[in-house]
């Protein structure tokens, strides 16, 4: 990638020029064009939610649609805007701690204070569980994968 | 890379790290998987109490669904333009970088006022946060959520004002990552407050 003549510049005004590690971590990115794909699959799937809202059909039919649209948008966000589906395996180790210990927390206080249906509870647990089994038979797929198919370049990555 | 035209973008660069990652990268990850927690309590608090009986208006019976629509569409377009001056800055194209910080900063503005709004009128219909219960929980929970987007603006406007100083180059693209990490994660937790707080309750 040739710098332009302006990054150059910047780059001039440095007093001290940052440290660069032995090994330089390489990180792939999607390009712009896969981040308005991605986009235009999020406008898409909030224009469903919307229609959804406005549609005549069984509450608890609703709710999971709801929820599985909310799903589909939250992990394309994370996987690509923030890039956890390229990063450092130990980054989304870190993020989906967090998430399911909030999950798993709040979901068994609603239970108890009656303002969630155990069904309720189990339906998104083994939810939870299936996408967790999914990502793991992934992980395990790619870590198997001969290098330089996987298209990671750390072994970290995952 | 599962079928994905991808590109090398970045290469990190930094003082060397016992993990080999950026240590502010590590860092961010572990804050935003810990603000899940408290984004976590304040919705779990709203669906608590949603559905109580309780005397004066609640939210859903006001909700303005049409109007929240649009402003969802507002931030998760931003999201779009944060990525962008990402891919931008790793490209050292400093012109696009401050065109999408600058457009990020502006959809972030645009949904805190589409927010005010909201609030306003809600107010004037005779909620207030004191109201009930129900109310209470909603103006913590979507005031907490519009707090955040502020900070991530004022955060995008100092990197708009260091890119015009020059003083954001490529090698600080990483300042610009951190930056979209915290802005996705705003993203994110209003996908959730969307569905759960305003199309579930609200039909």
């Amino acid at each position: 990638m040739e710098p332009t003549s302006r990054s150059v510049r910047e780059t001039a005004v440095q007093t001290e020029p940052p440290a660069i590690a032995e090994e330089p971590e390489l990180v792939l990115h999607p390009g712009p064009r896969q981040y308005v794909l991605v986009a235009v699959v999020l406008a898409i799937a909030t224009a469903f939610e919307v229609g959804l809202y406005y549609l005549d059909m069984p509450h608890a039919l609703f709710v999971a649609m709801l929820l599985l649209f909310a799903t589909l948008k939250f992990s394309l966000v994370v996987l690509w805007f923030m890039h956890l589906r390229f990063d450092s395996a130990i980054f989304r180790r870190l993020f989906v701690a967090g998430l399911i210990l909030a999950i798993t927390v709040y979901m068994i206080v609603l239970v108890i204070f009656g303002a969630m249906k155990a069904p309720w509870l189990l339906a998104i647990a083994a939810f939870l569980v299936v996408l967790s089994l999914m990502w793991a038979a992934r992980a395990r797929r790619e870590r198997q994968a001969p290098a330089g198919q996987s298209g990671q370049t750390s072994p970290e990555h995952g | 890379m599962s079928g994905v035209a991808a590109e090398v973008r970045a290469v990190e660069h930094g003082a060397p790290t016992s993990t080999g990652l950026s240590n502010a990268k590590l860092g961010m990850w572990a804050f935003l998987g810990s603000e899940c927690l408290l984004f976590g309590a304040l919705i779990s608090t709203f669906l608590l109490y949603h559905g109580k009986d309780v005397t004066g208006p609640t939210p859903q019976k006001i909700y303005d669904i049409p109007y929240t629509s649009v402003s969802s569409f507002v931030l998760l377009m931003s999201s779009l333009t944060m990525v962008l001056a990402l891919a931008a800055i790793q490209r050292g194209d400093h012109g696009k970088l401050r065109v999408w910080l600058m457009a990020t900063a502006l959809l972030g503005m645009t949904f805190i006022a589409g927010q005010v709004y909201e609030f306003t009128r809600f107010v004037q219909d005779g909620m207030t946060i004191k109201t009930n219960v129900i109310a209470s929980s909603f103006f913590t929970l979507t005031g907490f959520h519009g707090a955040h987007v502020t900070g991530g603006i004022i955060m995008l406007l100092s990197l708009f004002g260091m890119s015009l100083d020059r003083r954001l180059p490529v090698e600080k693209a990483e300042a610009v990552e951190l930056v979209g990490l915290y802005w996705h994660f705003v993203d994110i937790v209003w996908i959730v407050i969307f569905t759960v707080v305003y199309l579930i309750p609200g039909r």
